[in-house]
């Protein structure tokens, strides 16, 4: 059997919403080296989106579902299973928002285009504009994809300063519970037994 | 890469950080933990608050006003300027007709240096800052 | 600094921010009018970490900050009602038998006029003033009374209004009654909202007083300072920014030298120093970009940022520490204090400074809080807080420790007076201003960074979801701010995290700025805007 999908996830009782994990993100994934910070022309895109609210604070993105709703409803097959993440083509993607409606935790954006920090234009389709038609700015899905390739790992929780943030192995993770669990008998019942 | 230890520009707390600098640019920040408020951890603006540095719109040259618009002069245009309406101004008004601003962002031996100008050579305690605000 | 100066004999935080890592279960935290996650994160994180391990936190605060979710008592009380709330808390601690009566006989004075006063304020009394219930007010001050350490946290949230003496006075009354100063854990700690206040003031960019915080109106101190600096010195106070801008505006003020401040948007009442600052005869700026203020000046001059220079920072708990240089200063920009040299010995006085360390030994032959330290031995330790007189001295994190820096601690009568405008039928909120994570102060920095701009690239005012629904406003709306200076317009996000009646926007913006709405009436002692209420109208526009 195959591992199951690692994925990110916050604790709403630590996290103070301070959006470092949503700038290290965007850092990351900006399609212009970092060297350039300063001269850059790009926007801010990052893949996990802070939810700050007076109930909870506490960033959200994509669990990297095993029976991924996005990929299952893409009608281009651009999103698959790689190395243990649910990948997003963003050259074969369609910008139909499919995926955007299937994904139950909004972990899916629709976000333009940048190549070489320039604006990818659409192939044909061209709005009417004053001026004539012009070509229409591309917009592509986009979603964590755990930053693999990165080194140092996911750029949000090496950043978080409130280690808000952990990624979740769903193996180890039963078998840590496991571990506590049995040990929290063993003490009831020395508890009990004495 | 050059990695350069200094302290954050932004809150009062006084995080320290490593500047990682390539080719005369800042090119991210480490946290420093040893001897530190912050101990390895970092808030968003100290992160990634270091690019104002290379901002285009960043000013480069002294200005001085001719003709009602700001045009670039050279420092020695813009400091005798400064330097010789001082002066004139002392002489016609008095020092206590010159103020200063100081500044809550700049360092310990500029606010000195500031207040000194206002007080030992203007001859005036028309100096403050904006820690009220 | 008047009201900590007043009870303590220093203005400056008496505590330091590493202690919070020692706090646990007999600790408590009393975070009054801070917003601390989202300005100082750092000190935010460290403090919810303690609350983890056990410390006691109570939060006090009109808007429902990231802490008051936290808190163990969250006091919501209404904007401008500090010192009620505060009384009644020491109303509780007294009438219950909770205060240090030990620390107060022997470390205090002036006690029995601030009972006196205090005990006018029951918790029930004050209800109406500070809407908060009776019963929160008391477990609040049993917590914070009862616990063995207490160190309270404020910003400008406390300052920030016309009675801000008032309300510091309260907070130093506070911990003296619990007995809270000069110890580890506890203390009174002003939150300084910029990297370099406390160095500002340390250094004398002060009216009142050279640097450490000697008075220019003590003849044997100038005396020194004449002797060091080889000058007569003026023995008159000198103006604060709120005289120098009336003293333009009486003709009385000519020059005006803006250093690294862009007083157009960090100033109450916008409008007036637009005009002010149009009114003067000459006008310098020196600043790394082209200010509002900048774009007025007549000779503007290019400093350099934090990056591409030497020095030290003050930081909030006294700790000096080095700034060093990284990359080489931007086109012709200068590092600030060659400028400043530049200019003072095109004055005819001489300043042969090479580097600031030369500056910074100066500042150690007069300031004998600074005298022991040397750009070495900062090195060696990572910072140094002050006072430190002597190179042995390994410097001072507590304050006050055995006695206060006056000698003893002044308690002080403090009545509650109303904040200098309140709501009417024009203009029925409350507005308050503050500042959000990703950005900081005027923004001159912060909106020139991609990343920080990024996440927070447009003004947003805070409305509670009941006048959102009086006044027709959805979420996202675009909104009219009026108050009698000025208005703005700005999106609304419609939130429990202000109560009914209160606005909330920050002034980071120049599209919006906040200031050009806030009032300008200041506390008559510490000449601090009243930025945290006034009264505002809010409509929605069609857009
Ligand atoms: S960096 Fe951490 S604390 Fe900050 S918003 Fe993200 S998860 Fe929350
Ligand atoms: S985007 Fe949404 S649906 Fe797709 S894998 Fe991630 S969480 Fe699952
Ligand atoms: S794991 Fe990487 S891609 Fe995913 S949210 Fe975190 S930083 Fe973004
Ligand atoms: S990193 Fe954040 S908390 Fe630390 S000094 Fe800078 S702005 Fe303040």
């Amino acid at each position: 059997m195959c591992a199951l999908n690692a994925f990110v996830v916050a604790d709403p009782n630590k996290c103070i919403g301070c959006k470092v994990c949503e700038v290290a993100c965007a850092v990351v994934h900006s399609d212009v080296p970092v060297k350039t910070v300063g001269q850059m022309t790009t926007p801010i895109i990052p893949r996990l989106y802070l939810v700050k609210t007076a109930e909870v604070t506490m960033p959200v993105q994509c669990r990297h579902c095993e029976d991924a709703p996005c990929a299952n409803a893409c009608p281009v097959g651009a999103i698959t299973q790689r190395d243990g993440i649910i990948y997003v083509d963003q050259e074969a993607c369609v910008g139909c928002k499919t995926c955007m409606l299937a994904c139950p935790f909004g972990a899916m954006e629709m976000v333009p285009y940048y190549r070489n920090g320039e604006r990818v234009k659409q192939l044909r389709l061209t709005e009417e504009t004053g001026e004539g038609p012009v070509l229409q700015d591309a917009f592509v899905a986009s979603k964590c994809d755990r930053c693999i390739g990165v080194e140092g790992g996911p750029a949000c929780v090496a950043n978080c300063p409130k280690e808000a943030l952990r990624v979740v192995r769903p193996d180890e993770l039963r078998r840590t519970r496991n571990l506590e669990a049995a040990l929290a008998v063993l003490e009831s019942v020395k508890n009990v037994i004495g | 890469m050059k990695q350069v230890l200094t302290t954050c520009p932004y809150c009062g707390t006084g995080c320290t950080f490593y500047l990682n600098v390539e080719d005369d640019r800042i090119v991210s920040v480490t946290p420093n933990d040893a001897n530190s408020v912050n101990q390895g951890i970092l808030c968003l603006k100290g992160h990634f608050g270091f690019d104002f540095v290379d901002n285009k719109t960043r000013l480069t040259n002294p200005l001085i006003r001719k003709n009602g618009e700001l045009v670039e002069a050279s420092w020695d245009e813009a400091i005798d300027l400064v330097a010789s309406k001082m002066k004139e101004t002392i002489e016609q008004h008095g020092p206590d007709a010159l103020a200063a601003f100081s500044s809550a962002r700049c360092t310990n031996e500029e606010n000195y240096l500031m207040q000194k100008l206002m007080r030992a050579v203007v001859g005036t305690n028309n100096i403050d800052h904006c820690a009220r605000l | 600094m008047s009201g900590l100066g007043t009870a303590f004999g220093s203005g400056a935080m008496t505590n330091t921010i590493n202690e919070l890592q020692q706090m646990g279960p007999n600790d408590a935290i009393f975070a009054i009018g801070t917003n601390t996650t989202e300005c100082h994160p750092i000190i935010g994180i460290r403090m919810l970490e303690a609350h983890r391990r056990g410390a006691r936190l109570i939060v006090a605060d009109p808007r429902e900050t990231e802490l008051a979710k936290h808190a163990d008592v969250y006091l919501r009380h209404n904007p401008g009602s500090d010192v009620a709330l505060l009384n009644a808390m020491m109303y509780v601690i007294l009438t219950e038998g909770l205060a240090d009566e030990a620390f107060i006989k022997s470390r205090t004075e002036n006690f029995e006029a601030c009972r006196e006063t205090v005990l006018k304020y029951s918790p029930e009394r004050v209800e109406g003033i500070t809407g908060v219930p009776a019963e929160k007010v008391r477990q609040a001050a049993r917590l914070f009374a009862t616990a063995e350490n207490g160190a309270t946290y404020y910003t400008m949230g406390i300052t920030q209004h016309t009675s801000g003496v008032d309300n510091v006075l309260s907070v130093a009354n506070l911990a003296m009654l619990t007995g809270n100063l000069g110890k580890p854990r506890a203390g009174v700690n002003p939150l300084r909202g910029q990297n370099n206040v406390q160095g500002a003031c340390d250094m004398g960019a002060l009216p009142n007083v050279y640097p450490a915080y000697q008075p220019v109106t003590d003849p044997k101190v100038r005396e020194k300072f004449e002797k060091a600096w080889g000058r007569k010195l003026s023995d008159k106070v000198g103006m604060a920014i709120s005289d120098v801008l009336r003293g333009i505006e009486e003709g009385k003020v000519r020059f005006l030298y803006v250093f690294g401040e862009n007083p157009m948007r960090s100033d109450p009442d916008v409008n007036h120093v637009r005009h002010c600052l149009e009114k003067v005869e000459f006008l310098v700026v020196q600043d790394i970009f082209l200010t509002e203020s900048a774009a007025m000046a007549d000779v503007v001059l290019p400093g350099t940022t934090w990056a591409e220079k030497d020095g030290t920072f003050s930081n909030t708990e006294r700790r000096v520490q080095r700034v060093r240089q990284a990359v080489e200063p931007r086109g012709n920009a200068r590092p600030d204090w060659q400028i400043l040299r530049d200019l003072i010995r095109a004055m005819g006085y001489p300043a042969d400074y090479s580097s600031p360390e030369e500056i910074f030994n100066e500042i150690r032959t007069v300031a004998p809080s600074y005298a022991g330290m040397t750009y070495e031995r900062l090195e060696k330790l990572g910072g140094i807080h002050w006072p430190c007189p002597t190179e042995e001295h390994p410097g001072t994190p507590i304050l006050h420790v055995g006695k206060f820096s006056r000698g003893l601690g002044r308690f002080s009568a403090v009545d509650w007076r109303p904040p200098a405008e309140l709501p009417d039928d024009e203009y029925p909120l409350v507005l308050t201003t503050g500042r959000r994570t990703a950005h900081y102060h005027t923004g001159t920095m912060t909106r020139n960074c991609w990343g920080l701009d990024g996440v927070a690239p447009e003004e947003w005012v805070e409305i509670s979801p009941e006048d959102a629904a009086d006044l027709g406003i959805a979420h996202g709306d675009h909104v009219r701010l009026t108050t009698r200076r000025g208005s703005v317009v700005a999106r609304a996000e419609v939130t429990d995290r202000v109560p009914k009646g209160v606005t909330f926007i920050t002034f980071h913006y120049t599209e919006s700025a906040g200031n050009l709405l806030t009032n300008s009436a200041l506390d008559p002692v510490s000449k601090t805007p009243e930025y945290k209420v006034c009264a505002v109208r809010v409509e929605k526009v069609s857009a």
